[in-house]
């Protein structure tokens, strides 16, 4: 049950060479037997400490256009095909229009598969569930991690402690 | 993009006030601007007054007549597609080449792009003779097995527009995420409501962060795309008939060339209002609106470029059908406006933006301000006396004037946009904070 | 409209032949075709500002001056293009070219964007900019086989194609071919002088197939390759004798 979880969260100052040390922290963190998914570092801003992670963001969005690509020229054909219109002779579609529809609509799917690969991938959609850190400023980051219970919630406090010289806040 | 670079981001900004002082439009709101939207609605609502009134009695009461049969509207509508080119294409540009100063600029330059678009995509459906059948431009599966028709370069504007829209409102929204996250952390009420469903349940982890700038950076390079191609489609609703003085090869370049000198003129304005209503000097410093005003004079020589390249072709191509718009321009009916064209689009702007110690804010603005009259008029000069001085001579007309409800409706659009533009920077905040955060702590990694 | 099962197999082509040699300038066509096709009536004030609708137009050139002076009169309708600019450039495709080679106009699907208007070379196409209404008792005499057009749309000559229907439906009821010279369109029943021949360029041994091919035939702006079903036969300039014997000659006026 995620109701059941408890999440421990620290707040740290990162000012530009800060940060350095958070990716260390989470590594040891994980070294601790937690889980990766269940450590997550909250800032206002980019950190640059954290490395650009992979992404196959660019070959899907090349595959949206594959899919806009086909998609627009498999309709407009169908279109043709079924839809008897009198034209008086003259084809309901032309290279030419359709080159230019064809093109719009190849960028069109590539957008929208990146927007979705980028929903997907960083967990972003009206309604998830999210612990909310309103107290996170700027110069700030957060290191929280979600618990499955008391237990190891008490254990990861601990672990907290002991890495930060600073205070360790708990919350649920 | 050298010269921005020896400008590092605006490092004596903090962060933490920013964000507040940020946020301070969207919390307070003073009478003046109370005064503002109250006079905007009244003009809104008596534009809306003319299209029903146009929609009812007839395309009659504009003065378009037979062969001019398209005038103030279509001019708008290429205008306001050209402003719109503003945002996203600069801010994509400007994103691309990494240009460090442009924080303080993108997110009020892709709003300008949005809402452009929105008027701009208006007025297709205003100059309609039934408007209230619009949508049969839609390819959706009728009863009646009918579908648009593809090969109409109008049909491809319905194309290239939506896509645009989308497109370029994905662009202004992904950046805005972090931001409108920040909102929702400090705002309760409705306001929180609406921020909490808008920002997407962004924590900002980094892995978001990751993806997020990701995705801004690919997406800026297919808007790019987008973009081109909207103001080339648009330029072939002229370049595709074989209207004298449209049938054109160069239209298309030439138009987006316009496009983006206009868009950046558009930005100039905003920015320098934005600047003094909402006392962001901190942000939009004299050095930003240098370097726009750099990015605008290479468009100023561009565009010189493009019409002398267009004239001297059709001047001294010399056949009879094109050079009736030819003389109506140079010397003829229309040749008021085309000088004040020029005067508006080179002889002012040149030496504002090219003599360095006239690049000031005042300067700028002064030279986006005659830009835009000018490209409003470049618009005008390529639609009206084109449509009037047709193959057959016997009915070129210079009757063409506009009439009340053009004009209303014009300046209803125009007021509609700055409605629009104030709303949101009520509602969002018109500089992202974040990537004034990022710049501060990144600075050392673009230079 | 379009009957596929009629017992003609080939369908005819229309096409229409206009001698400027024949032609006075009277405006009977004009009026012919306004009285057929229930042309709006747009008053003297939109007729000042080209607001005037008038499908079958007579064009007047002048050209010289004095003794040379000379007027020509060239009615100007729609010109029927076999490659008509004004089709693919319409986004709902209001209009498009029927089965019998008339470049037809959808009334009912135009959404009156104009474009069609623009592409046009010959300028043949008119825009409903007001809901038109007839002074009474001119509503009493309005044709009831063509429909009322509302504002906002497009209209053009359609070569009768009112006309042209009934007629096939008659010649299909009565199963035979359709006779040459059965139907014509209001102008050229109604031009005294004879300068509008209407007919099937396809006709096989027809009188009008065999004047259509005749190479002294023009067409109105060649060079846009509209190839258009309207041909005029050139005005061949009178002697220089007549012009000499008409007293008061208009070209004075012109002169002064």
């Amino acid at each position: 049950m995620k109701s059941a979880t408890i999440e421990v969260s620290l707040r740290l100052p990162c000012e530009g060479e800060d940060a350095v040390n958070l990716p260390a922290m989470v590594q040891e963190l994980r070294r601790q037997g937690i889980a990766e998914r269940r450590i997550q570092v909250l800032s206002r801003e980019p950190l640059a400490a954290f490395p650009a992670s992979h992404s196959h963001m660019s070959k899907l969005g090349i595959a949206g256009a594959i899919f806009g690509f086909c998609g627009a020229i498999a309709g407009l054909v169908v279109m043709t095909l079924d839809y008897r219109v009198h034209t008086g002779g003259m084809p309901l579609i032309a290279p030419f229009p359709l080159g230019v529809i064809t093109y719009e609509m190849t960028l069109l799917g590539s957008i929208l598969a990146m927007l979705l690969t980028l929903f997907i991938s960083a967990r972003l959609g009206p309604g998830r569930r999210y612990a909310p850190h309103p107290e996170l400023d700027y110069g700030e980051a957060i290191l929280s991690v979600t618990c499955a219970d008391r237990q190891q919630a008490q254990t990861v406090r601990e672990l907290l402690a002991g890495l930060d010289p600073g205070p360790a806040e708990a919350k649920k | 993009m050298s010269a921005a670079i020896s400008h590092p981001a605006p490092a004596v900004v903090d962060e933490k006030n920013a964000a507040a002082a940020l946020l301070r439009p969207m919390r307070y709101t003073s009478l003046a601007y109370r005064r503002m939207t109250l006079l905007l609605l009244m003009v809104i609502g008596w534009g809306m007054f003319c299209f029903i009134y146009q929609a009812m009695v007839g395309l009659g009461v504009t003065g378009l007549r037979r062969p001019v049969f398209w005038g103030f509207f279509v001019t708008d509508f290429v205008f306001w597609i050209g402003i719109s080119h503003a945002g996203t294409l600069i801010s994509a540009i400007l994103r691309l080449t990494n240009a460090t100063w442009r924080y303080p600029v993108t997110r009020a330059a892709e709003a300008i792009t949005v809402f452009a678009l929105m008027i701009g995509g208006l007025f297709p459906i205003i100059h309609l003779g039934r408007p209230w059948l619009f949508y049969w431009l839609a390819p959706y599966p009728s009863e009646r097995l009918i579908w648009p028709n593809f090969r109409s370069p109008l049909e491809w504007d319905f194309f290239a527009i939506s896509t645009y829209l989308t497109a370029s409102s994905l662009y202004l929204f992904l950046p805005l995420l972090p931001d409108l996250a920040l909102a929702r952390d400090r705002s309760r009420g409705w306001r929180h409501r609406l921020y909490r469903f808008l920002a997407m349940s962004w924590q900002g982890t980094q892995i978001q962060w990751r993806r997020l700038e990701l995705a801004i950076q690919l997406m800026a390079a297919v808007v790019i795309g987008i973009a081109v191609s909207v103001h080339t489609i648009v330029s072939w609703d002229f370049a595709m008939s074989i209207v004298p003085s449209w049938h054109s090869t160069i239209f298309g370049p030439y138009f987006v060339a316009g496009a983006i000198f206009s868009g950046i003129a558009a930005l100039i304005v905003i920015m320098a209002i934005l600047r003094r209503v909402y006392h962001l000097e901190d942000y939009l410093q004299p050095k930003h609106f240098s370097n726009l005003g750099k990015l605008l004079l290479t468009m100023t020589l561009l565009w010189g470029y493009f019409v002398t390249a267009e004239m001297i072709t059709t001047w001294y191509g010399n056949l009879p059908d094109e050079m009736g718009t030819f003389w109506s321009k140079v010397s003829g009916h229309y040749a008021g406006l085309f000088w004040v064209m020029v005067l508006c689009n080179f002889i002012i702007p040149f030496p504002l933006l090219a003599i360095r110690r006239l690049r000031t804010i005042r300067g700028t603005v002064i030279a986006s301000s005659t830009i835009l009259v000018g490209m409003w008029l470049e618009r005008f000069l390529i639609v009206v006396p084109g449509a009037a001085n047709q193959r057959l001579s016997f009915n070129n007309w210079y009757g063409y004037y506009p009439h009340w409800t053009e004009i209303s409706l014009s300046l209803a659009t125009l007021c509609a946009m700055a409605l629009l533009y104030m709303l949101f920077t009520k509602l969002f905040p018109i500089i992202s904070i974040w990537e004034l955060g990022a710049a501060k702590h990144n600075a050392p990694v673009s230079e | 409209m379009l009957n596929h099962d009629s017992p003609t197999t080939v369908r005819p082509r229309w096409a229409m032949i206009i001698d400027l040699n024949a032609c006075t300038g009277c405006s009977a066509c004009a009026v012919a075709c306004r009285a057929e096709n229930n042309i709006a009536i747009t008053g003297p004030g939109e007729a000042a500002y080209n607001g005037t609708i008038q499908w079958m137009r007579i064009e007047r050139t002048w050209k010289g001056r004095g003794r040379h002076f000379q007027v020509e009169n060239r009615p100007v309708n729609c010109q029927q293009c076999d490659d008509a600019p004004c089709e693919p450039v319409c986004p709902v495709q209001a209009t498009y070219t029927n089965a019998e080679g008339v470049c037809v106009q959808v009334y009912n699907r135009c959404v009156g964007t104009r474009y069609c208007g623009l592409n046009c070379p010959y300028q043949a196409r008119f825009f409903n900019w007001f809901d038109y209404t007839w002074p009474a008792p001119m509503e009493v005499q309005l044709n009831p086989d063509v429909s009322l057009r509302t504002r906002g749309i497009m209209e053009k000559c359609s070569f009768c194609i009112q006309r042209i229907n009934a007629a096939e439906r008659q010649a299909e009821r009565e199963k035979r071919p359709l006779r040459v010279d059965e139907t014509q369109p209001a102008c050229a029943q109604s031009c005294p002088a004879q300068a509008l021949l209407f007919g099937d360029i396809d006709q096989p041994g027809g009188r009008f197939s065999a004047n259509w091919r005749d190479t002294g035939l023009e067409t109105l702006l060649p060079e846009v390759g509209t190839q258009p079903k309207v041909r005029y036969a050139r005005r061949v300039a009178p002697p220089r004798s007549v012009l000499a014997a008409v007293p008061n000659s208009p070209g004075a006026e012109v002169e002064a």
